[in-house]
């Protein structure tokens, strides 16, 4: 037996010059969880111009309502803007954390590559919603300000509900 | 656009990587499991472990050894599942290419074929044992825990199964083993 463990020994080489079958990477390669979250990411890029464009229009669209009726919206105070706004916030974000529950749970039925998309196009919306808060020019009218940002929080929930609602049809396919 | 870079940059290095240990790996399933579809497949189970697994290797010696005996188990998994496959004649086997080979490496390359074949040729345990002992350099100790087995078994499984490719390599008149 030292023979032939000593003839492996010399030509190690040989034995190991197996020739793989042919489509072999092909076929490895599609055994790996696929980039099913490339799709979300391709839905949320024209939602977003969408959302803009929406803000614009409901931006310049009252602006010139708020022009006539200037005198009116002197009536409110800051406090009350600012707990009407709050309030608001408040109501949108626990929207939001329903939607987030259940996109959360689906998790475990996802890949982990296209988790870490979902969780990327998740984080990016948490950060936008506190950034919309500071872009909005302090100058601006308090109804002005609320309806840009009712038109803001409706198009980013809505976003939210229709990545879950995929989420959803995926999972009902998968299992 | 940075998640599409990042996965295109994950994706080229699975191919790198994929590249250098399928070659690896493949004989080393090839003579457990001696059908080259299932090896292909215990091949790819291991490095779809390999991809998924989340830890970390100090150094490519670690990582290496990590993945042949991931690859002996993914092997032995389906040695176990599934009923061995006739062996293919020794006609089907690939013709090779001759030029600029002198008489002592064609001769050195069919000792190699007919170590393959024998080894191919013997049960399905005995080809294990032989494999993980005279390949891969796993002691009866290990070859034991592999296969969670008494290491007596395995030593007495390896000389019985050494036995087997002497009278097969004697046969054709090669190896005093």
């Amino acid at each position: 037996m030292n023979e032939l463990k000593d003839f492996i020994a010399e030509n190690r080489h040989l034995f190991d010059q197996e020739q793989l079958p042919k489509g072999h990477e092909e076929r490895f390669f599609s055994k790996l969880p696929q980039h099913r979250a490339k799709h979300l990411m391709v839905f949320w890029r024209p939602y977003q111009k969408i959302a803009a464009a929406a803000v614009i229009i409901v931006l310049v669209g009252l602006g010139i309502r708020e022009f006539i009726i200037t005198s009116d919206l002197n009536f409110l105070s800051a406090r009350r803007e600012m707990r009407i706004e709050t309030k608001m916030l408040q109501k949108y974000q626990d929207q939001i954390h329903i939607v987030e529950e259940e996109i959360m749970s689906y998790a475990s039925s996802i890949p982990l590559s296209d988790w870490e998309q979902i969780e990327y196009t998740l984080i990016h919306l948490s950060q936008n919603r506190d950034l919309i808060l500071e872009t909005l020019p302090e100058e601006m009218p308090f109804a002005v300000r609320r309806t840009a940002l009712e038109a803001y929080y409706n198009q980013n929930l809505s976003g939210m509900q229709q990545i879950a609602s995929l989420l959803a049809q995926n999972h009902n396919h998968t299992y | 656009m940075k998640q599409n870079t990042s996965y295109a940059q994950k994706r080229a290095l699975q191919s790198e990587e994929y590249a250098t240990y399928s070659r690896l790996l493949y004989p080393s399933c090839l003579r457990i499991l001696a059908n080259p579809a299932e090896a292909e497949e215990a091949m790819h189970d291991t490095l779809l472990h390999y991809f998924a697994f989340t830890g970390h290797f100090d150094s490519e010696a670690q990582k290496r050894s990590w993945l042949f005996k991931v690859a002996a188990s993914k092997s032995i998994d389906r040695l176990r599942k599934k009923n061995r496959e006739p062996l293919p004649k020794e006609d089907s086997f690939p013709e090779q290419d001759t030029i600029g080979y002198n008489r002592a490496e064609r001769e050195i390359e069919r000792e190699v074929e007919r170590v393959k074949r024998g080894l191919a040729s013997l049960a399905p345990g005995y080809r294990t044992i032989l494999s993980l002992f005279l390949f891969e350099g796993y002691d009866f100790e290990e070859i034991a825990s592999i296969l969670s087995l008494r290491p007596a078994t395995i030593r007495s499984q390896y000389t019985r199964g050494r036995i087997k490719l002497k009278e097969i390599l004697l046969s054709s008149n090669h190896f005093t083993l």
